[in-house]
């Protein structure tokens, strides 16, 4: 948090909540208005996501359930919730930590996409690091049927179940737009399970919330090597960092 | 675990603690739990013989907001744990931030600091601080949260005729104006729990329980 003083939170002006179209427990906003980031909407603050919806939770306390709802309203509203050129570059940037790191040929490496969505990252990531053999897994059956009309092999995934892979079953794990949202501890558990132990956990985050995800990481044991900022086109900064994180200390690998 | 018991206000500091000792050795990696057993250790050594308000023993409410956190955050590791416990430290002027950062780290110095921050010694705080931590991470609103539900639940047992019922009203206010929506905002369970306390008064009156 700045040191600069926070605008009082208001009640959403009239005029647009008067616009606002109920989607499930989310708003849309109007597209030729910029609405204010978080409003009382009723008697309850709403936290807009991107510029098109408003939440009522913050991304990072957002149920399981509503975060399907959020990703299946995405599907439906691609050209205007996914900023492709933002997503090409967070996806270089987190492909360079393979780049750097991988002392094996990127052929036939092993990765998986967690919370693949649509598959638009699994793509970027096939363009990124040729030769990988890349699993999605998503917790949207929509999302699911999406990426493999991608032509990407995918598997569904729930809440509290343990992932359909055996134990170091991954090189690499990638979390592309996913960990600013509620990633629960046992699924955390459960990919430092299926991640190799020369292998890393790449993903990344809003800077705002990192602390937070880097303590949840530590809690399941694992490492993390590396925080970067992830710069913008020109040099300007994004509110993005890149994590690379492994299952095991450097000492305890071979 | 007995839900009942921790949401009704009946469990004694021995089972509160026992309940917290399970959570502890079932849910966490070995490596972090001695840090939660020396804060455990700190509060009972600060606490000893303190009641609240002349009724219970004060411990039981960091004890219950941490159990709390335990049951229905599950984002919950040991570090927000270790500062649910420590989280009236700062505020009553026992600990320094710098003292919480050398003994349990940045992450849980951070959260009780900011906690504490959005707590004056009248309880009140002012509406810009209170838009702000709308706007925190999702820990810190977490433990602002449960410690207000919890203390909306002690209300409940606060002796009849004692002078601190009378702000009971007031506090409502706080309750239906500010810990709801921030309630709503990062937990669904904890905002139904204290809904369901805030009916309650609203229904049945403050003055007795």
């Amino acid at each position: 948090m700045s040191n600069m003083a926070t605008p009082t939170i208001s009640q959403l002006p009239s005029d647009i909540k008067r616009r606002l179209r109920r989607k499930g427990d989310f708003f849309l906003c109007p597209d030729d208005i910029v609405c204010p980031k978080v409003a009382y909407i009723g008697e309850n603050v709403y936290y807009r996501f991107m510029n098109f919806v408003y939440l009522p939770q913050p991304p990072d306390s957002l149920s399981i359930e509503k975060v399907v709802e959020l990703c299946d309203l995405r599907l439906d509203l691609m050209g205007k919730l996914v900023n492709t050129d933002i997503n090409k570059h967070i996806v270089a940037q987190a492909a360079n930590v393979v780049k750097a790191h991988s002392a094996k040929p990127l052929s036939g490496l092993r990765v998986l996409d967690f919370g693949c969505g649509s598959g638009f990252s699994s793509l970027l990531l096939k363009e990124e690091l040729p030769g990988i053999r890349i699993t999605g897994v998503d917790i949207s059956k929509k999302a699911v049927k999406h990426a493999r009309k991608a032509g990407l092999t995918v598997e569904r995934t729930y809440p509290d179940k343990a992932l359909p892979f055996d134990n170091a079953s991954f090189d690499y794990i990638f979390a592309i737009f996913v960990m600013h949202f509620n990633v629960g501890v046992s699924t955390l558990e459960e990919l430092k399970r299926i991640l190799h132990p020369s292998g890393k956990f790449v993903f990344n985050v809003y800077r705002r919330d990192v602390e937070g995800v880097l303590e949840q990481l530590d809690e399941v044991g694992f490492h993390i090597d590396e925080v970067m900022s992830v710069e913008g086109a020109n040099g300007t900064t994004t509110n993005h960092v890149i994590v690379s994180c492994a299952s095991f200390t450097p000492d305890f690998v071979s | 675990m007995q839900v009942q018991n921790l949401l009704q206000y009946t469990s004694s500091v021995d089972d509160i603690e026992e309940q917290l000792h399970a959570l502890v050795e079932t849910r966490y990696i070995k490596t972090h739990t001695p840090l939660v057993f020396e804060a455990l250790g700190f509060i009972q050594r600060l606490y000893h013989g303190k009641l609240r308000d002349n009724s219970v023993p004060y411990i039981l409410h960091p004890l219950r907001v941490a159990l709390m956190l335990g049951q229905y955050e599950e984002r919950t590791g040991t570090k927000l744990l270790i500062a649910a416990l420590l989280h009236d430290t700062i505020k009553d002027g026992d600990l320094e931030d710098a003292e919480i950062e050398q003994r349990f780290g940045h992450f849980v110095a951070k959260l009780v600091t900011k906690v504490a921050r959005y707590t004056s010694n009248t309880g009140d705080t002012s509406s810009t601080d209170w838009d702000e931590i709308l706007l925190e991470s999702h820990e810190i609103r977490a433990l602002k949260v449960f410690e207000e539900l919890d203390n909306v639940m002690y209300w409940r047992i606060l002796p009849v005729n004692h002078a601190l019922r009378n702000n009971i009203p007031f506090w409502l206010e706080d309750v239906r104006t500010k810990y709801l929506p921030l309630a709503h905002a990062t937990n669904m369970q904890a905002y139904e729990l204290m809904h369901q306390e805030y009916t309650y008064y609203v229904k049945h009156g403050y003055a007795h329980h």
